[in-house]
């Protein structure tokens, strides 16, 4: 069946309009502008951070910026150029030029950044209000989508940052987070196709990957590190903050219910009532899944991901959240408080258990082939 | 049957230029997925859970299987400790005959044999300290699964023995370039020669033949990887020579296969197999060395620090270029794919 095809069954179907289906053979016949692979943007990207880098060492080496007020004006004009040459441009922006805006950009983000960091240095929540707020207009404003990725993920590192400088329980609101980055990215992606024309069409795509990104490298980094930034300053603090709150339990809690809506979501369209024994089936074992791993909730963000990611057929983020998987998982046993002859029973009976499961959804499926 | 699921290679770039651009709402474009074959039926879902029950079941039990042997290996006899694993190889083996190696379980089994090859090699020489060299090891262990290889046309499989080939050569070179007259140290480009051989020859067998997998519509990875590693390696040829004026020899042969590997993909794979992102490796590798070159040709030329905003300007300018044309191939390309349906 091919593109054509396609929209006639549509058309027939009442789901396009006359005009709409008359359009769409329009813009197949043409040779419309269509977005890049996503090496070449990584390509783009990787090409405008770096010459970023040159620029902001050319700025910090060369005395035009003297001190952090320097920064601050600097940082604040090429932001400023950026966002209004993008903002009041009626047509796409040829591709240098929109490099070159990229690039000019993230130089001033990061002179700000550190610009405001050095100038308030009790006050670094000023910083963390800035970048917030520069994030917000760059995501909903700015043309480029890679910027709007990038923005996404300083949003929600500013939005953290600034949490921990108003006094708010560190962990308790990167659990926060990382549970409503996980429900709205489950609630984005699997309503994905919303979000692809009208007001949203420039915003969802970046933001959706911004969402799965933040959430598997903030879990990620959470679960090794514990905010470097922040709390290398006082290293006595750790231990108290990391004890004062339940930040897995919480995490794993939260992230079974974005699971199960993930679960339920798929049945629906699969039409398995979710209340049946094989729908229960599905979400007993989820349940199974966050009871054995409620210690590292990166695994079931891993598991989100690549779920969201089968359902929806996208070949960037199954890999990633395999990779992810592979990764959480290798470095939850590498970690645990257990002897090798423990953990190499536990790994055999837990593949055991994996292999009969794949061996069950043979047979179960063999056995409804027949009937 | 456990079949690879085809629903993540179904082209739907298409329909969300659509929605973008008309635009359509969503239950439109939901049905479309539907109607493409995009979205995953309760088939594809089994097919996804089966190869993730078993694909995870495998690598779970088997790294059990090394830490339960890592734990116990002190008080295990050698013989017990050889029973173990040669019952593994035996059993895999036996395991991918009767699933046959058509089929992917099969296929994995073998793989699963040719790894524990090689743990049954290094267990015979930390038993019998023979005093071999590691190469020996990576040598012997390529050389007794090749066979297996060869029969499963099976790209992991084929990535794994290349991974063992080249790091035989190094550390053979490793060890034995000690007694080398005029040797350069362990830098010196004598290292990545034979790889650049065996490494080129493989892909150049990839792309021409069936040999190494099944059919030519088979995962673009395996060749990308290596081509990848190929163009990474010979990419640091023109490099040293930019910056340290390279010499003769082998460095100048290096220097030859460097431009004929380059120009090579950049022909193959514009026109006889389009693959966009073999040319954007081959992109990538150009603008290193032409960076590197700019860099050399400023600061040489007594440029102060300044100097690094052009630099940026540079890197700039050129995945710009890179960019357009890449862009242009693609759309010329998607343009010809529509044009003959």
């Amino acid at each position: 069946m091919d593109k054509r095809d396609i929209v006639q069954i549509l058309a027939k179907d009442s789901l396009l309009t006359e005009d709409e289906t008359k359009r769409s053979f329009e813009i197949l016949n043409s040779q419309s502008e269509e977005s890049s692979p996503w090496f070449v943007q990584l390509l783009t990207g990787a090409g405008a951070w770096l010459a970023a880098v040159m620029f902001a060492i050319f700025f910090g080496f060369t005395g035009i910026i003297k001190d952090e007020t320097g920064a601050i004006i600097v940082g604040f004009i090429l932001v400023a150029i950026a966002f209004l040459i993008s903002v009041r441009s009626k047509q796409a922006i040829p591709v240098f030029p929109d490099q070159l805006l990229l690039a000019t950009s993230l130089t001033g983000h990061v002179l700000l950044m550190v610009g405001f960091y050095s100038e308030f240095n009790d006050q670094h929540y000023i910083a963390a209000v800035v970048i917030v707020l520069l994030s917000l207009c760059f995501i909903l404003f700015y043309k480029n989508q890679l910027h709007k990725f990038i923005s996404t993920w300083l949003l929600l590192a500013g939005l953290w940052v600034l949490a921990a400088e108003l006094g708010i329980q560190p962990l308790a609101f990167m659990a926060l987070l990382v549970i409503v980055v996980a429900a709205l990215s489950a609630w984005m992606w699997m309503n994905e196709s919303h979000y692809l024309s009208g007001r949203w069409k420039n915003i969802g795509r970046p933001v959706q990957y911004a969402f799965v990104f933040a959430l598997l490298s903030g879990e990620g980094i959470i679960e090794r590190f514990y905010s470097i930034f922040w709390y290398s300053r006082d290293w006595n603090q750790h231990g108290e903050i990391l004890t004062s709150f339940p930040y897995t339990r919480v995490v794993s809690a939260g992230l079974f219910l974005v699971l199960a809506y993930v679960i339920i979501l798929i049945m629906n369209r699969l039409k398995i009532d979710w209340k049946s024994l094989t729908g229960a089936g599905f979400l007993i074992f989820a349940l199974i899944i966050t009871i054995v791993f409620y210690q590292s909730p990166s695994i079931m963000a891993a598991l989100i991901v690549l779920l969201i990611g089968i359902e929806r057929a996208n070949r960037i983020l199954v890999p990633f959240a395999i990779m992810a998987l592979v990764y959480f998982y290798g470095d939850y046993y590498y970690s645990i408080d257990m002897t090798l002859m423990k953990k190499s029973l536990i790994l055999m009976s837990s593949g055991l258990i994996m292999l009969a499961g794949g061996w069950l959804v043979r047979r179960v499926g063999q056995v409804g082939e027949r009937s | 049957m456990l079949s690879l699921p085809k629903n993540l290679s179904v082209d739907k770039s298409w329909l969300y230029r659509l929605a973008s651009e008309i635009p359509l709402d969503g239950e439109a474009v939901e049905s479309a997925l539907c109607k493409m074959g995009v979205l995953p039926d309760r088939n594809d879902w089994r097919n996804w859970l089966m190869l993730i029950g078993y694909g995870l079941g495998a690598a779970l039990f088997l790294t059990g299987v090394i830490f339960f042997f890592a734990y116990n290996w002190e008080n295990l006899h050698r013989f017990g400790r050889f029973t173990f694993v040669g019952s593994g190889v035996i059993i895999s083996a036996l395991a991918a005959y009767w699933s046959g190696l058509d089929k992917f379980s099969g296929k994995l089994w073998l793989t699963a044999a040719s790894v524990l090859t090689g743990v049954l090699l290094a267990i015979f020489g930390m038993v019998y300290q023979t005093g071999a060299d590691s190469y020996m090891l990576f040598a012997s262990w390529a050389f007794l699964i090749f066979f297996w290889v060869f029969a499963a046309r099976f790209q992991p499989l084929w990535l794994i023995w290349l991974v063992l080939i080249n790091m035989a050569f190094g550390r053979w070179f490793f060890v034995i370039s000690h007694h080398w007259p005029g040797y350069g140290g362990i830098f010196s480009e004598w290292i990545i020669l034979l790889p650049v051989v065996v490494n080129g020859g493989i892909l150049l067998i990839r792309e021409k033949t069936t040999i190494i997998h099944n059919s030519y519509k088979e995962g673009r990875w395996f060749p990308r990887i290596i081509a990848f590693c190929l163009l990474g390696g010979l990419t640091l040829i023109p490099v040293e020579g930019i910056f340290s004026g390279g010499h003769g020899g082998v460095w100048v042969v290096l220097l030859v296969m460097y431009f004929v590997v380059l120009l090579a993909m950049i022909y193959f794979y514009l026109n006889v197999r389009h693959d966009l992102l073999m040319l954007t490796l081959a992109a990538i590798s150009i603008i290193f060395v032409l960076t590197c070159g700019f860099i050399r040709v400023l600061f040489e030329g007594g440029t102060d620090i300044g100097g690094i905003f052009f630099v940026g300007l540079f890197i700039l300018a050129e995945t710009t270029i890179a960019a357009r044309l890449l862009l242009t191939l693609s759309r010329k390309w998607k343009s010809h794919e529509n044009t003959n349906g």
